[in-house]
């Protein structure tokens, strides 16, 4: 019993810093429209530069405190606002996701670049001593967490109900439209609610380093559970998200205390919870009909191109890169191979989140699914069969995932698939059943397709361009066919789609499944190529950079995915060989994709089409004349318009 | 029994009452009116019966089945299309692919009919053989108005809901997606026609009714529903462009 009370001790102030962390979120979407994937990032880089004054330039805690909490955080905010958000709010709902993943990555490779990635912890705001009331130990910091987060909730509530901005701020969250009924300025209230909404994330970060030392993914990661927690509140209610990131932190910790050690499944529930209930919460959540009209994306898409550009496209890189492996040293060749792969993966990902407008941050753990149960499976069959299998497989576990798109709206969908990458992350490549025990990576066998087996490098540089062609080419017919107009006319408008006709559950579970299995036929690729696998291939971070890539590229078009292979291989590959500095490298990285992101985000096309219109340009001059707009045929003719202006 | 019949539907959105007890009728090839000022809950009516929303209370009735528990993209099946009143074209494509999409989709459940055949009879039947190759994006208002049409008269519905597809035309392009209507109930296709331009309604439909603030103010043929004392008020108290 008192070790009960003990661990619901430790539940209620971890779940109370998931409440305030919630909160920002909840504030910020519900202003601004924006659901910032990049919060948990916002509160790490405060974490860092609290960490600066504190132990770097050592100020004392209650100078430090204040000045990131009340300062730099809302600064962060306000900037953000400024710079980013606010052109963010007005695109289509996939740029909105990928804008703040940007952030999330640019920040991230900030703090490496500034703080490396050395061990570094704070400590508590209090003290770790404890007091005691009737035999149960608390510490002075837990009861500081608990006692901040009620202030915080109680100065919200002030502040929302008693000020002009506050007031503004409730209506727009009970109704967008009435925002502008009440004369405040929108940018002032978008401002003050990216700041509140900063400086909570900083302060959640700062409550819960201590337990988890400054590690700039798990600090980063934190906010998964804040995500859960605003989800239980709707994404609007916020003393529900309140309740919901205290039964967050409860239910972990005594999951915790209850489990059993010894048994690795469950040891990796406790951690994975938080992403169990967002998955679930998705599924059982409840949805208006009428948010079927939200266009998930309306980005300008690449025309179809003609059956004789496809199979010369195709052709040329086969051709090509079939001429120069055989030349290839062992590096090139894996250089041209990781990228290839990453190419099929990227197109695999164009017809899921370009083609198909349903976002998928998950694209990795298809990979990772395909190339495990290839692994597994050819113990048992023939290498073409244990591939095939594994691909269906994969295909399967897309169709389930794509569950909870059926009722509810892209933010959900593109949340759900976050989740499934991170619950992957800890229970399927961190299974020590699965993978090698300790984590280490498992053998993978080389192709092998009735007694034909790939086994050099360079021959998988060619069989990677062949698989890149096959894919990119079956992408392109089937956009020519029914198929492909099936999924633009679900893409372009959902409602309309629906109201002509359209089975809109089937067709997305359909695309859903078609990308994950090729996702995952990739992945059996890449772990014959490879000659094994290991858990961090497949880490969801790889999922998030796939995503950015092929926004830099253009989510539309399927050129841009097959050149996203070699953006990755330039960045991945080649960087670490021009520079040696790893900690640089390491920085660079995620800085430069970020980077690039908001260079095109101003053309949501991407780079490919635009350069390739360019391109067209030049070697076409001005041999074919710029098409002639359509004539008004709802006009009927010049002399009846004149004769109507008469009357 | 009449083709549709909608059953005193009420709905609310939040606190505030967007229809309430709405009742109307629309008899097998007739066109019928459902005009009102702003905000009256026209396209919320059309919504509904389309499927798109829920009422809170009410039933809807077509072709002698109880639409309730019957998603969109049935009552397509069942015969049942609409146009947006914003609209919803499928950009990406040419014209004559939104057209012909849309029967594909109705044809993927009905085997009674050609998707190709019908999309070429719409194109011609709204006059847009001139521009079936161009994108949607890039056609002008009224004519993408005509090609929401032309989608919906593809899949060969027995109902068509028309959220004001005059929207943007000029009067001399009104009067002819007018009578362009008018030739598609002569082959027996009826009509809701929900419009902001009146003329349109009391030219050419045999039965009209009044929508204002989510109830039914008035009924009847266009010249009982034009002498009607509470349409006047309605149109009168505060809208205007629109004389009755």
């Amino acid at each position: 019993m008192l070790d009960f009370i003990t661990f619901v001790i430790i539940g209620i102030t971890t779940g109370a810093i998931y409440s305030i962390a919630a909160t920002g979120l909840v504030l910020t979407y519900t202003t601004s429209r924006i659901f910032n994937l990049a919060h948990g990032a916002i509160g790490m880089i405060q974490v860092f530069i609290y960490w600066q004054l504190l132990e770097g330039w050592g100020l004392p805690e209650w100078v430090a405190l204040p000045l990131v909490v009340l300062v730099i955080g809302p600064a962060i905010g306000v900037l953000l606002n400024v710079t980013v958000m606010q052109k963010l709010a007005r695109t289509p709902i996939a740029l909105r996701l990928t804008g703040t993943l940007a952030i999330f990555v640019l920040l991230e490779g900030l703090a490496v670049l500034i703080w490396k990635s050395d061990l570094r912890t704070i400590p508590g705001l209090i003290s770790d001593d404890t007091f005691q009331i009737a035999s149960v130990r608390i510490t002075w910091n837990q009861l500081t967490t608990v006692i901040i987060a009620l202030a915080v909730a109680i100065a919200l509530r002030l502040f929302m109900h008693g000020t002009r901005i506050g007031v503004a701020m409730r209506a727009i969250v009970d109704d967008p439209a009435l925002a502008e009924l009440t004369a405040v300025n929108p940018t002032r209230i978008t401002n003050v609610s990216w700041a509140i909404g900063s400086s909570l994330a900083g302060l959640a970060s700062i409550l819960i380093a201590p337990a988890l030392s400054l590690d700039i993914s798990s600090l980063s990661l934190m906010i998964v559970s804040a995500f859960a927690a605003a989800i239980i509140g709707g994404l609007a209610s916020i003393p529900w998200t309140y309740v919901g990131g205290l039964a967050l932190g409860i239910a972990g910790s005594l999951m915790t205390l209850y489990l059993p050690v010894n048994n690795e499944f469950l040891q990796g529930l406790a951690p994975s919870l938080p992403f169990i209930i967002l998955f679930g919460a998705l599924i059982v959540m409840r949805q208006e009909r009428q948010t079927l009209t939200a266009k998930l994306s309306n980005v300008a898409v690449e025309a179809v191109p003609k059956v004789k550009t496809i199979l010369t496209w195709s052709a040329i890189l086969i051709l090509v890169v079939g001429l120069f492996a055989p030349h290839m040293s062992t590096f090139v060749s894996a250089v041209f191979g990781t990228g290839l792969v990453f190419s099929a993966i990227l197109v695999s990902l164009t017809l899921l989140t370009g083609l198909g407008g349903q976002v998928s941050l998950c694209q990795f753990a298809f990979v990772g699914i395909g190339a495990i149960s290839l692994v597994h499976f050819q113990h048992h069959m023939p290498y073409l069969l244990a591939a095939l299998l594994a691909t269906l497989l994969t295909a399967a576990v897309g169709a389930v995932i794509a569950l909870p798109a059926i009722r509810l709206r892209g933010l959900y969908v593109a949340l759900a698939t976050f989740a499934f990458a991170i619950m992957c992350d800890k229970l399927v490549f961190a299974s020590t059943h699965l993978m090698g025990a300790a984590g280490e990576a498992i053998t993978a066998p080389d192709i092998d397709i009735f007694g034909f087996k790939i086994t050099t490098s360079r021959a998988y540089v060619f069989a990677g361009a062949v698989l890149v062609a096959l894919f990119a080419a079956g992408v392109q017919f089937a956009r020519r066919g029914r198929f492909g107009r099936t999924l633009a006319a679900m893409r372009d408008s959902p409602a309309a789609a629906a109201a002509l006709g359209l089975r809109l559950t089937r067709t997305k579970v359909l695309v859903f499944a078609l990308s994950a299995g090729m996702a995952g036929l990739a992945g059996c690729f890449f772990a014959s190529m490879q000659g094994q696998v290991g858990a961090s291939q497949f880490n969801f971070m790889w999922s998030l950079i796939a995503l950015l890539i092929l926004a830099v590229q253009g989510v539309t078009s399927v050129p841009g995915a097959v050149i996203g292979g070699a953006m990755y291989a330039i960045i991945y590959m080649m960087l670490p060989q021009w520079i040696t500095n790893a900690h640089i490298v390491s920085a660079l990285q995620p800085m430069l994709i970020g980077m690039a992101v908001f260079s095109v985000l101003r053309n949501p096309e991407g780079a490919w089409p635009v350069q390739m219109r360019g391109f067209m340009k030049l070697i076409q001059g001005r041999r074919k004349p710029p098409s002639a707009p359509p004539p008004d045929v709802s006009e009927p003719a010049v002399k009846d318009v004149a004769m109507a202006g008469g009357h | 029994m009449a083709l549709l019949e909608v059953d005193s539907i009420s709905v609310s959105f939040g606190g505030i009452k967007a229809l309430t007890e709405v009742s109307l009728k629309v008899e097998e090839g007739q066109m019928v009116g459902l005009i009102g000022p702003n905000g009256a809950g026209k396209s919320t009516t059309i919504s509904v019966i389309s499927g798109l929303r829920n009422p809170n209370a009410g039933k809807v009735v077509f072709d002698n089945r109880n639409m309730l528990k019957a998603g969109v993209h049935r009552r397509v099946e069942y015969g049942m299309t609409r146009t947006f009143q914003r609209l919803e074209l499928w950009d990406s494509m040419s014209v004559y692919d939104n057209v012909r999409t849309a029967a594909e989709f109705a044809a993927r459940s009905r085997t009674d009919f050609d998707p190709k055949q019908a999309a070429e009879e719409a194109i011609s039947e709204l006059g847009l053989g001139d521009v079936v190759e161009y994108s949607t994006s890039q056609l002008p208002t009224g004519t993408a108005r005509l090609v929401e049409v032309a989608r919906a008269l593809a899949s060969r519905p027995k109902l068509m809901l028309l959220d004001e597809p005059s929207a943007g035309l000029d009067s001399t392009e009104s009067e002819r997606l007018g009578h362009v209507l008018a030739a598609v109930v002569r082959r027996g296709v009826s009509i809701l026609l929900v419009e902001h331009h009146i003329d349109m309604v009391f030219q050419h439909c045999q039965q009209v009714f009044v929508l204002d603030f989510g109830r039914l103010i008035a009924d009847g043929d266009p010249q009982a529903v034009q002498n009607d004392e509470n349409v006047r008020a309605a149109y009168l108290g505060g809208h205007h462009g629109a004389t009755v």
